[in-house]
């Protein structure tokens, strides 16, 4: 045997939370298997248990569900649940980990999920996915969504297992699929590379009752509150405090329970608290406006895209309102809450509330460091993950990755993106026992489709989003009135996967030929209700969906009677139209296995190098004369790493691989193709070159704005945080230097920018620091609206202040004055703690300007994808889709997606080049059924289509002596110009044909 | 009042990539909107067929709306501009058989403009309860506005208009200007007289065909599309009816229908619906 022979194409994913999930997923898909692990009875984590995600307030579980759905149904993907990581043996390439399994004593393979074992058990078990605040029974399942599907036992209550009495449920189990002879098991898995996902910890509670945790009911923990706000909580959505149910009129969010608090042994910031309180505020608000809420926090770090947008409809909007402030105390007053704190003045004040939400931070896993011994990796002080900013994603032991809070805290996007940034190194380390260990899914032979239409219909209450409106039996004796419908029936969550298979044993038992979902959008769910149907025998394109969710009931919330009206009307529709749906082929297009990386920086090059180690080509081009960006001009990096050493191994690594050419002074023109296919004009130095790739990362970076205020510009004093890096790398003049006055925010968050850009409270502490060191006596004044030091930064902040830096925070409407006239700048800012005008007249005066994308408006044209209103490229989908851009075969990474530091940055590229690396392996895209077909016979050879089309998709090709169009389906996107353009109709779009349009518009008369 | 009671009935095309997801977006916002809108999804505006209209209208929509990407952000470059020209043709076809063309609208909404596709919704469904229900806006009552919709249907169905509309769409592809004026100006120029011209003679065959024989000068009064502008009966007609002359009586035999008249309905086109409502 080989090398290569013996590295294994298998992957162990520890943690089967949004992390875990999507590092399998993408890892299924790049060609390897993988074992999912997970220590409790489901997947999901902790998003699972979220209401909303900040800051589009986007349906935690929708957008969930179908990734738990895909990951449960992927024959690639192995959930191994009540399993925790034992050894791991071995080396990158050929580890043995051995995994121990506690048994579910339900049979995954029989349980149906039909709860009666459930409703028969006679023990009542604390509620662990709502968080204590609801009670179910020792059989159970954690979430109606949850994967897998089946039921288990908590084998802790069980009066069986523990006390061998009982067994009542054996007999209520109709499927027979409770087995109390199931035992623990240990398996030893082959895999080539191990991703460590166990996601965060909780606060300890000792923490918590500080702030009258456990002793005062209506004192909870923001997940608590996730489950009281959630439709599917225990209160079924409605905001209700636990000591008497009582809506709460007025209520308190506490920041940094547990977080910046060395005290409490955190030193560090938890990142997302802020935001989900921000998010938790809105959603309260919008449900009952009357009620009042205070948002007690130190500063508001709402760094991420979009976040501060956020943050200040919460204030302008919704009237919610901030108090700058630790709460000190709280204590039962009567029915209320007594709040005490200090005012931004020093006054001690009293306020009373209904309920208090305490903003709990992200602690490291309860396990971290057993888990950490047995993967034999290093931990940091605060028990996560060890890593390097350069090496984000690296472990210490080679073969072993992390993504995810156990990382450092951090959201959701975040996650995702690690996630797919390891899923990536693991694809490097093992590119070449890619499909190795991969099983093919097989479907069932397609049935054939007969000339008479029987329809399923299928009415989602999906919780109460829809069924809390519409009347959903209602809808459902509607749709079983309709011709050709053989079968309707009302479901909970039309998407879980037990209904899946409800949909497939329907599909048998009725001989159903087309099916439809009335439930939320097909934008998201239609794909996996396709995979259902094909799993079943159906051709997918048999499938319709009426949005009676987004586009009904939750937009009339407040008018049942005509929802309903109109989810039956939506439903006639979507039956017209599929009393005439067709099967359709599946096509698919090979993919030219190259990449193209636009923009020489650490986010382009970092792309460039992973795209080569999985074994594809790539051209990495650059419209400068080096490579570097941004990382040329950074002289120290917070961690101590050293940037030009960093540099230069990478740009060395890049020069020398043999899978990647550099173009530099190189200018990308016209790019024309899609997917698989894409022709692009390189303006090089030498004249125009065409490459042909199939895929793009955009990785064009940004750059420090350019401020015109502050006496930037008109004296030699006010210099950018940049500049400041520059003349500390000169140590001579840096010790010349007594005082310094930073601005924090200089352009930027309601400014010149709208935006945060994330970077510039880490740079303004850096330079301090390093100011420090050169010259312990000089004097920083660090002025700031909120420090924003986010993660493990937080240390460096608070050693700058230890240090004696001293930061003074000021209001957007009340910014210092920068006078610049003759030699001294002077500069004058009100102290807000004093309550009083300081001016100084500093050696320095540094500006933290801020990031601004560069130039990409051309580019974004010629590919057809889309810009944010500030201009950075606009992902796909800003949680579950962060490097993927609307346009297949485009991604994006670094500060062409927003402002971020370095490891982030480096992050996102991996994760750009994992998903690159997706079609580039497989070889193929799948060409999706809905382009366009010309009925030859109807065709009169005009050539009106030919020239319209904009894809150049359709020709005219003679055929017995006559023209006639032909499309192209490979090229063809299916926008449907040619159709609506035809002077003979001739040309309809598959899924879209103008008989289907044309019945579903009478169908919508029929009223 | 009238108004108070009236709920118009409301057809929306909305395209997958901006306006539908636009609208996805304002239900996760759980933003409000009046309960009237029906959708159909399609992939782009582009998608969007001279005769889906017409049939929204002759089917019972008191408004229709279609909403694309923003003109320069078309998922599919080009689609929307596209819809621009056929939204104009389809304008001028309403206007032409005397359905208040405002009474369709063309719009545009951007995946993250949730807000503003709710004031778009919000304010047709306004726009039209003030017009109130088809025909009676119109002057006329709702059978004769109904059999005006029919014949503009098969209209904009037939192989003449739609040749002329496909040539105008190339020639406005090498132009590139989109601006509203000159989509106004050039579609009028260049559709204008085609317009009346069909739908009159379209007009003409279906009162032939539904209200039996009529002497000509009762079609020259009552056809407004081809006839009251032209001072006479439109051209087609004396090729059809062969000799036809001042006061002859025509019969409503001359229903021989042209090739590709009408769409296309694969043995569906009569519905039920459509029987009760025209015939």
């Amino acid at each position: 045997m080989n090398q290569q022979d013996s590295v294994t194409g298998s992957v162990l994913v520890v943690g089967g939370g949004i992390a875990g999930i999507q590092a399998a997923l993408d890892l299924s898909e790049m060609g390897f298997y993988v074992y999912l692990v997970e220590k409790s009875a489901s997947i999901g984590g902790k998003m699972a248990r979220l209401d909303k995600t900040f800051p589009t307030n986007d349906c935690s579980l929708c957008i969930l569900a179908p990734k738990l759905v895909e990951a449960g149904r992927s024959p690639n993907i192995k959930i191994l649940t009540n399993a925790t990581l034992e050894s791991l043996e071995g080396q990158v390439g050929n580890f043995t980990a051995r995994v121990h399994r506690e048994p579910r004593f339900i049979n995954e393979d029989l349980c149906t999920a039909c709860g009666d074992c459930t409703m028969y058990c006679p023990v009542f078990v604390s509620d662990g996915y709502n968080e204590g605040l609801a009670i179910t029974r020792a059989p159970h399942k954690d979430y109606p969504q949850a994967v897998p599907t089946s039921f288990y036992i908590d084998a802790k209550m069980c009066l069986f297992l523990n006390h061998e009495t009982c067994q009542i449920c054996v007999p209520t189990c109709q499927a027979k699929a409770i087995d109390f002879s199931q035992k623990e098991e240990r398996l030893d898995l082959s895999v080539g590379a191990v991703i460590l996902s166990p996601g965060f910890g909780r606060i300890h509670d000792d923490v918590l009752a500080r702030y009258g945790y456990g002793r005062f009911p209506d004192v909870v923990t923001s997940l608590e509150f996730e489950r009281i706000m959630c439709a599917s909580g225990p209160s079924m959505g409605e905001v209700i405090r636990p000591s008497d149910g009582k809506h709460p009129k007025r209520i308190a969010f506490l920041q940094c329970v547990g977080s910046r608090d060395i005290n409490t042994g955190n030193g560090y910031c938890s990142s997302v608290c802020c935001m989900y309180a921000v998010k938790g505020a809105t959603i309260v608000k919008e449900h009952a406006p009357d009620t009042d809420i205070t948002i007690f926090y130190m500063d508001m770090r709402t760094q991420g895209k979009g976040f501060d947008a956020s943050r200040q409809r919460a204030r302008e909007q919704y009237g919610i309102k901030f108090v700058r402030s630790r709460v000190g105390d709280v204590f039962q007053e009567g029915e209320q809450l007594r709040l005490c704190y200090a005012d931004r003045e020093g006054n001690r004040k009293e306020e009373d509330f209904d309920m208090v939400v305490l903003s709990v931070g992200l602690e490291s896993p309860e396990d971290a460091q057993s888990l950490a011994r047995t993967a034999g990796i290093k931990l940091n002080q605060y028990d996560f993950c060890r890593t390097q900013t350069a090496l984000p994603l690296n472990t210490t032991r080679p073969g072993v990755y992390v993504a995810g809070a156990f990382q450092g805290p951090k959201d959701i996007p975040e996650s995702v993106m690690q996630a797919i940034g390891s899923a990536a190194l693991a694809g490097e380390a093992l590119h070449e026992a890619r499909g190795r260990n991969v099983v093919k899914k097989e479907y069932p032979e397609e049935m054939e489709v007969g000339q008479d239409p029987r329809i399923g219909v299928l009415v989602c209450h999906c919780g109460i989003n829809i069924g809390g409106v519409v009347n959903v039996p209602e809808v459902v004796k509607y749709a079983s009135t309709l011709d050709n419908v053989v079968f309707a029936d009302g479901s909970l969550y039309a998407c879980s996967q037990d209904t899946q298979n409800i949909i497939k044993d329907t599909i048998r038992e009725h001989n159903l030929n087309r099916v439809i979902v009335a439930a939320c959008t097909p934008r998201t769910h239609e794909p996996g209700f396709q995979e259902t149907l094909k799993d079943a025998g159906l051709n997918g394109c048999l499938f319709e969906m009426a949005n009676i969710r987004d586009h009904c009931s939750w937009v009339h919330a407040h008018e049942p009677a005509e929802a309903t009206a109109k989810a039956k009307d939506l439903v006639r529709m979507a039956v017209a139209k599929a009393r005439l749906l067709a099967p359709l082929p599946e096509q698919s297009v090979p993919v030219t296995p190259r990449a193209l990386v636009i923009g020489g920086g650490v986010a382009g090059m970092t792309a460039a190098l992973s795209i080569a180690d999985q074994g594809f080509q790539c051209f990495l081009v650059e419209k400068s004369g080096e490579l570097g960006g941004n990382l040329r001009h950074i002289r120290t990096i917070l961690t101590g790493q050293n940037p030009a050493s960093m540099l230069a191994e990478m740009e060395g690594r890049v020069r020398n691989h043999p899978r990647i050419k550099v173009y530099t002074h190189t200018v990308v023109g016209n790019v024309s193709g899609y997917i698989g296919n894409f022709k692009t004009d390189l303006q090089t130095e030498n004249g125009l070159e065409q490459v042909e790739h199939g895929v793009v990362i955009l990785a064009t970076g940004g750059r420090e704005h350019h401020v015109e205020k502050y006496g930037y510009g008109q004296s030699s004093q006010v210099v950018t945080q940049l500049e400041l890096e520059e003349i500390l790398s000169d140590v001579q003049r840096a010790r010349g230097i007594n005082e310094v006055v930073m601005i924090q925010c200089a352009g930027s968050r309601g400014d010149d920018l709208s935006y945060c850009s994330k970077i510039c409270c880490g740079g303004a502490v850096k330079n301090a620091l390093r100011l420090k060191d050169l010259n312990p006596n000089a004097r920083i004044y660090v002025l700031y609206r909120d420090v924003r030091t986010y993660g493990f930064m937080e240390d460096y902040y608070r050693q700058a202040r230890e240090k004696g830096v001293i930061f003074v925070n000021y209001e957007k409407e009340n910014p210092p004055v920068v006078s610049a006239d003759g030699e001294r700048v002077a500069v004058e800012f009100t102290d807000l703690l004093l309550n009083e005008k300081i001016s100084l007249q500093p050696d320095l005066v540094v500006l933290s300007v801020g990031v601004v994308p560069n130039d990409v408006e051309a580019l974004a044209k010629t590919l057809k994808v889309p810009l944010t209103q500030d201009n950075f490229f606009l992902e796909a989908h800003v949680k579950l889709r962060p490097v993927e851009m609307a346009v297949s075969g485009v991604y994006v990474c670094g500060l062409a997606h927003s402002p971020k530091p370095i490891d982030e940055a480096i992050s996102q590229a991996k994760a750009a080049a994992g998903k690159a690396c997706i079609p580039l392996a497989k070889g193929f895209v799948t060409v999706e059924p809905i382009v366009s077909e010309v009925n030859k016979e109807r065709c009169i050879g005009c050539g009106i289509c030919e020239s319209l089309c904009p894809y150049k998709a359709i020709r005219l090709v003679k055929a017995d002596g006559k023209k006639k169009a032909e499309t192209i389906a490979a090229s063809c996107k299916g926008c449907g110009i040619c159709a609506s353009h035809c002077p003979t109709m001739a040309i309809s779009m598959g899924g879209f044909t103008t008989e289907e349009i044309m019945a579903q518009i009478r169908a919508f008369g029929e009223c | 009042m009238v108004q108070d009671s009236f709920k118009p009935k409301i057809l929306g095309f909305l395209c997958n990539w901006c306006c539908y997801t636009a609208a996805d977006s304002a239900g996760v916002g759980r933003y409000q909107y009046p309960p009237n809108l029906r959708t159909i999804r399609i992939m782009c505006t582009g998608r969007l067929d001279p005769v889906f209209i017409l049939e929204g209208f002759s089917c019972g929509a008191d408004g229709i709306f279609t909403g694309g990407c923003h003109p320069g952000e078309c998922h599919y470059q080009v689609g929307n501009y596209e819809a621009i020209l056929v939204a104009e043709f389809t304008r001028m076809v309403l206007e032409t058989v005397g359905v208040r063309p405002e009474r369709f609208h063309l719009d545009w909404a951007s995946a993250a403009e949730a807000p503003r596709f709710v004031g778009l919704i919000t304010n047709f469904t306004r726009k039209i309860e003030g017009i109130g229900p088809v025909g009676q806006a119109e002057g006329e009552g709702g059978d004769e506005v109904m059999l005006k919709v029919a014949a503009a249907k098969s209209a904009v169905g037939g192989m003449r208009l739609r040749t002329s509309l496909g040539n105008l769409a190339k020639d406005f592809r090498k132009d590139n200007d989109y601006s509203l004026e000159t989509v106004r100006r050039r579609v009028a120029e260049k559709l204008g007289p085609a317009i009346k011209t069909e739908v009159g003679g379209q007009e003409i065959l279906l009162r032939l065909k539904r209200q039996g024989p009529l002497s000509t000068a009762d079609l020259t009064g009552k056809v407004g599309a081809g006839g009251q502008r032209s001072g006479g009966l439109p051209g087609q007609v004396g090729e059809e009816g062969a000799g036809c002359r001042e006061g002859r009586v025509l019969v409503s035999g001359l229903t021989r229908r042209k090739q590709g008249s009408e769409p296309p309905e694969d043995g569906r086109r009569d519905t039920d619906v459509g029987k009760k409502r025209y015939e």
